[in-house]
């Protein structure tokens, strides 16, 4: 482990201290301790909390699976292990999600969590509870906290659309405040920070907001606008690509970027790290894998049954054979353990080689070996359930790509074509040619076969209208699947409420935004359901 | 022109029967002519109206406000100071039930104060009311965030009683305040619920007849889905919360183990079954669905076949306050909840106007009569929950209880009585029930004013007035109830011992007049005039009944019957000594009106054997003595008292006390 990612985690884990300071066998009377007696020390570990909160997105039933497995790159379908936890992941294929949806209620629950603390931690600061660190500006600090919230407020935006925007520590039930106005308020709050954020790219910074990593998240922002909004914003995006732009720098090798020490990745802007043990929150291999692949890592633990998570296998059909990030992002064919045995299923291949196959029959039900597996992110030999990748929330692929669409869509799709085949050449070593994109190939249709899927074959096309800069949409696929950006791109290019897809059939434009939850509305009848929930 | 007529009565009545005889089950398009339109001006009900008014509804608001804290509830939500709930999580529906009541009864006595405190009534509730619109006092006050987590705990079931109380309340005095709180408790649970994945069983049914008042109040289809979604959750297994934890209880509690649809036996919970198939035969009847008549009719022969008292009251048991098995009928234990014969009055109202068949109007009636007027006391001060057919000297109606839904549940029953009298269709009238009364029916051809009189239930001479505007073709239809023919209870568990061929007679202007008989109705079809006068006459002898052997309680045992009356032997215990005494099958009846008896009533009186203890105590004697029956509605309005509907007809054992105090 590299000493940034030891100093980080120290920020990260400093925040147990606000919540489980159990260590000390000194008797601490923890009932005379209130936010107005607690000594804020470490100015760090005080807004530490802000961020170790994010790692609670990246489980399969929060933020991260939602953005992958409602979109058509991802599917989550029961399988002969028998795990379905009562169909709650075929919602979010099926776009039959509800209020009553646990990922639901969990993605609010950290996004709000995220807010209520930064909140706090801005009146903290602003109120001196909590004094900034030896050689930072009050104003910087603060700026940090604000783009931070303003983060959590992009995920309400994107995925709730409208819902409570609370900016102060009172006690009052907040009312709704619309999808706009809560956009309005974030690209406010952003563009009032940038001047003050720090433009450090060292270890301090790491897994924190710099200026660069507020720009991409206003970038996105942007990039999303006419989504949010109504109006769209490229000119604005392109600026705050073109800002960041040569100031980091593309990983050589795609799936560097994605191993267990990637901390140091010149690729990332903005990372959530993760460790096995001080950080916990990553494991997309426990819900994608087959128990068996324990012995592929010789793992501490057993992933979940036969696995789930997995390629819809319309969006594996679309891949070129010779870009590299097919087998860098997807587990595919025969597995073997460390010992070169081949290891065996269990359910309905009992016994038998596992060997992962594209092919799925539909999103409810699928053999043990069916469907290709997560393979972006590393599992180091040995690892535990929780691995220690830091996720590259932002990373310079994707500014590159970000800047490229915002070229394409406002006319210049040549120089757009040259952003993508930057960003392809590391893809295609062996067929460097065909790394090559141009103009005229970004403005055709995407290459994915939608329809809907009966028994492996499709058997209702649906939708077959022509998407608009398509094969683009494409290239972010390939470039950025398990990443949790599918969601937003599906609904950015018009695929997310119009395409069928394996056993998805369109349900409306107002699966676009979630439902808020349950427990939420329950708690709180100042809150207003989102239209057709 | 007469001739065309002719014939195309003869045509419409052929395209009617085919709806109400056959097995097809297509929906007939009768509607009720609504209480607001019936002036009652008999004997027999206007008294008991009176009372309503004057006495039941000032307890039922003395006892809502003052005495018990449900209107403080209210008041606690609206201050916001974080008090606790009081009493029970339905205890809301209560507020509504009175609310309704007083609403029916501004409509038959204008009351300025009453309304005025209706209207005090209807600002606290609207106060309470959440922003998203939820209204429930009970979670509003122990904890917002757990709502909607139980389905048992009543929260649709108060919503449903707020809805009708507000449409009882804006069909009287034409204010929309409390309809607009309605609505908007309706529209948020349309929003929780109406979700792909989303189910929701409600523990106890009632909102869905309820949705589809507020959808004819409001002309919005999404109340009537709204319904139709309520009765489509039942019997898939989405059950959660207490009902379904409980192992005394479980799915069938709720009529939840079998889709509605699929139902055909009676099972758990009497009110809760009476309400939903009361919705069901609403949902069905909107939407010309005979999917839900199908079902409906199943099980309305499961309980009048092998299920109901003689009383017209069912659920048997105590425990499950509902059903147990076929013919377990005890009456010392009958539960009989009053509740219950109420929700028997209302689903056999719908079926009758699906079916156009008189048989639903002959067990409504048994229900109206005797199973629910036996909940409230002559006074109108005093209420029974369960009605037993046979009581030792130990049970009385009481002032109030706990879970007090029969006393508001009752008012609001005799309020609206004029809803069950007449029903029609665009081109025909029917007269179900036989209540002194004058109302006025908008035929597609014209209007016609109907005048009521006669002196029932003690007397069956009726006189009906028929008054149309000009010369009016349509065919009347007047309801020959079933004890009139021999028949006490459609199905075959009751039996009167004797046939009767003293029938009913139908006069028109005092000539006979043809008639057909269709679905236990007397058709007259042809030209009305201004001042027919119908005169019908049903002899009302003392007629005897018997259970089948079945019913194992009953065996060797008659109850008596007049008119659509039951009779009762009641031993108040002022009399000497009990009269033990048996009721031989041939025993002779005779009948005397005494005005002053019990608010005037028709006792009966036979002679019959008594058995006494010899004076020196050796043994029992026979001696002839006289058994007095009054009218099992009017019990237990003279102090503590012995009584019986069943009589016995034959000693099979005796049962010997040495002392007055031995058990």
């Amino acid at each position: 482990m590299k000493t940034i990612k030891n100093t980080m985690v120290a920020v990260l884990l400093s925040l147990t201290v606000l919540t489980a300071c159990k260590n000390n066998l000194n008797e601490t009377l923890y009932s005379d301790v209130t936010s107005s007696t607690y000594k804020y020390d470490n100015p760090y570990a005080a807004i530490g909390i802000v961020y170790a909160n994010m790692r609670n997105l990246f489980s399969h039933t929060n933020y991260y699976m939602l953005q992958e497995t409602t979109s058509d790159e991802l599917v989550m379908p029961a399988n002969a292990s028998g795990w379905d936890d009562g169909g709650i992941y075929k919602h979010m294929h099926l776009h039959t999600y509800n209020s009553l949806d646990p990922q639901v209620n969990n993605m609010f629950n950290t996004f709000y969590n995220g807010i209520i603390n930064a909140n706090r931690i801005i009146v903290q600061i602003q109120t001196d509870v909590i004094k900034p660190p030896a050689g930072v500006t009050k104003e910087s600090f603060l700026a940090e906290v604000q783009v931070a919230r303003a983060f959590y407020y992009w995920l309400v935006c994107d995925n709730f659309g409208n819902g409570p925007l609370v900016t102060n520590t009172d006690k009052t039930l907040p009312s709704m405040t619309s999808r706009k106005d809560i956009y309005n308020f974030i690209v406010t709050e952003i563009t009032a920070a940038l001047p003050n954020l720090s433009e450090a790219q060292d270890k301090v910074m790491y897994g924190r907001f710099n200026k660069w990593a507020a720009k991409a998240l206003l970038a996105n922002v942007y990039l999303n606008a006419e989504v949010y909004s109504g109006e769209a914003k490229w000119t604005e995006c392109l600026q705050q690509c073109n800002d960041i732009i040569g100031k980091y720098s593309l990983e050589n090798n795609y799936s560097d970027i994605f191993k267990t020490q990637n901390e140091s990745s010149p690729e990332i802007i903005f990372a959530i790290p993760f460790d096995q043990t001080l950080a916990q929150g990553f494991f997309p291999e426990m819900f994608s894998w087959h128990g068996a692949l324990k012995g592929k890592k010789n793992m501490q633990a057993t992933p979940w049954g036969s696995g789930s998570a997995m390629g819809v296998s319309q969006f594996i059909d679309t891949y070129s054979a010779n870009d590299e990030r097919l087998a860098d992002t997807w587990l595919i064919g025969p597995q073997l353990g460390t010992d070169g045995k081949p290891l065996l299923g269990s359910y309905d291949q009992a016994g038998k080689p596992l060997n992962f196959t594209k092919d799925i029959p539909n999103s409810l039900f699928t053999g043990e070996s069916e469907g290709y597996r997560m393979n972006k992110f590393e599992v180091q030999l040995g690892a535990m359930s929780n691995l220690s990748n830091d996720f590259p929330f932002f990373r310079y692929g994707q500014v590159l790509m970000m800047k490229a669409e915002c070229l394409l869509r406002t006319g210049d799709a040549a120089q757009a074509a040259t952003l993508v085949t930057n960003v392809r050449n590391r893809a295609f070593k062996t067929a460097p040619a065909e790394a090559i994109v141009t103009a005229a190939d970004l403005v055709k249709n995407s290459v994915y076969k939608y329809g809907y899927v009966e028994n492996y074959k499709i058997t209702d096309a649906g939708d077959q209208s022509t998407i608009q800069y398509g094969k683009f949409l494409d290239e972010l696929g390939y470039e950025f699947a398990w990443e949790a950006f599918r969601r937003r791109d599906d609904i950015r290019f018009g695929v997310y409420t119009k395409k069928s897809w394996l056993s998805h059939k369109p349900q409306g434009d107002t699966k676009i935004i979630f439902p808020l939850p349950e427990p939420a509305l329950n708690s709180n009848p100042n809150l207003k359901q989102n239209p057709g929930y | 022109m007469n001739i065309l007529k002719r014939k195309l009565v003869l045509l419409a009545l052929p395209t009617l029967m085919p709806c109400v005889t056959n097995a097809q089950q297509s929906i007939v398009k009768m509607t009720p002519v609504n209480f607001s339109q019936v002036q009652i001006n008999d004997n027999f009900w206007s008294p008991r109206i009176n009372t309503v008014t004057n006495v039941t509804i000032p307890v039922c608001i003395q006892q809502t406000e003052v005495v018990t804290p449900r209107i403080r509830n209210f008041e606690k939500v609206a201050r916001k100071q974080g008090e606790k709930h009081e009493g029970i999580y339905f205890d809301d529906s209560d507020v509504y039930k009175a609310l309704e009541a007083i609403a029916y009864s501004l409509k038959n006595h204008p009351d300025a104060k009453l309304e005025a405190k209706a209207d005090e009534w209807i600002d606290k509730i609207a106060a309470a009311q959440q922003p998203d619109g939820y209204l429930n006092t009970y979670y509003t006050l122990s904890g917002l965030e757990n709502r909607w987590s139980d389905m048992e705990k009543h929260e649709d079931y108060n919503a449903g009683h707020l809805i009708e109380a507000a449409v009882a309340y804006y069909n009287t005095t034409g204010k929309r305040k409390l309809l607009d709180v309605a609505s908007r408790v309706v529209d948020n649970i349309d929003s929780t619920f109406k979700q792909q994945n989303r189910h929701w069983v409600s523990g106890h049914e009632e909102i869905e007849l309820a949705l589809v008042k507020l959808y004819k109040a409001t002309g919005k289809e999404k109340y009537l889905d709204l319904a139709d979604w309520y009765l489509q959750q039942r019997g898939h297994g989405y059950g959660r919360g207490a009902i379904w934890t409980n192992r005394h209880m479980g799915e069938k509690y709720c009529q939840d183990d079998v889709p509605v649809k699929d139902q055909s036996q009676i099972e758990g919970h009497a009110v809760r079954a009476m309400y939903l198939y009361t919705g069901a035969a609403d949902v069905g009847a909107a939407r010309n669905d005979p999917g839900y008549l199908k079902a409906m009719n199943n099980v309305w022969e499961d309980v009048v076949y092998r299920n109901m008292y003689i009383t017209g009251g069912i659920g048997s048991s105590g425990s499950n306050e509902g059903f147990t098995v076929d013919y377990d009928l005890p009456n010392k234990s009958a539960y009989c909840e009053t509740c219950a014969s109420v929700g028997m009055v209302l689903w056999n109202e719908r079926m009758n106007l699906l079916t156009g068949n008189a048989k639903f109007v002959d067990v409504l009636e048994r229900s109206l009569y005797n199973g629910a007027l036996d909940g409230l006391s002559l006074s109108g001060d005093h209420f029974f929950y369960g009605n037993p057919l046979a009581s030792d000297n130990n049970y009385q109606r009481s002032e109030w209880f706990g879970t007090a839904c029969c006393p508001s549940n009752i008012a609001r029953l005799v309020e609206s009585l004029g809803n069950y009298i007449y029903a029609s269709s665009d081109d025909a009238i029917w007269v179900n029930l036989f209540v002194g009364s004058s109302t006025d029916i908008a035929l597609k051809k014209g209007k016609v004013q109907l005048q009521q009189q006669s002196n029932y239930p003690w007397n069956g001479n009726i006189k009906l007035t028929v008054n149309p505007v000009s010369k009016t073709n349509f065919p009347l239809h007047i309801r020959i109830p079933g004890w009139a023919v021999n028949q006490p209870v459609p199905g075959e568990t009751y039996q009167f011992t004797d046939k009767t061929d003293s029938t009913f007679t139908i006069a028109l202007n005092g000539k006979p007049v043809k008639y057909s008989m269709q679905n236990g109705y007397a058709v007259i079809a042809r030209d009305w005039k201004k001042g027919d006068l119908l005169t019908l006459n049903l002899p009302m002898p003392v007629r005897k009944i018997k259970a089948i052997d079945s019913v194992k309680v009953n065996v060797n045992k008659i109850a008596l019957q007049r008119g659509p009356l039951m009779y009762c032997v009641e031993q108040v215990n002022t009399d000497q000594n009990k009269q033990s005494y048996i009721v031989p099958e041939n025993t002779a009846f005779n009948t005397v009106y005494d005005q002053n008896m019990l608010n005037g009533i028709v006792m009966i009186k036979a002679q019959v054997p008594v058995l006494t203890p010899t004076a020196d105590g050796s043994g029992i004697k026979t001696e002839q003595g006289t058994l007095t029956a009054i009218p099992y509605y009017s019990w237990a309005n003279r102090g503590k008292s012995e009584m019986q509907v069943w009589l016995p007809t034959r000693v099979s054992s005796v049962n010997i006390k040495a002392n007055s105090n031995d058990q």
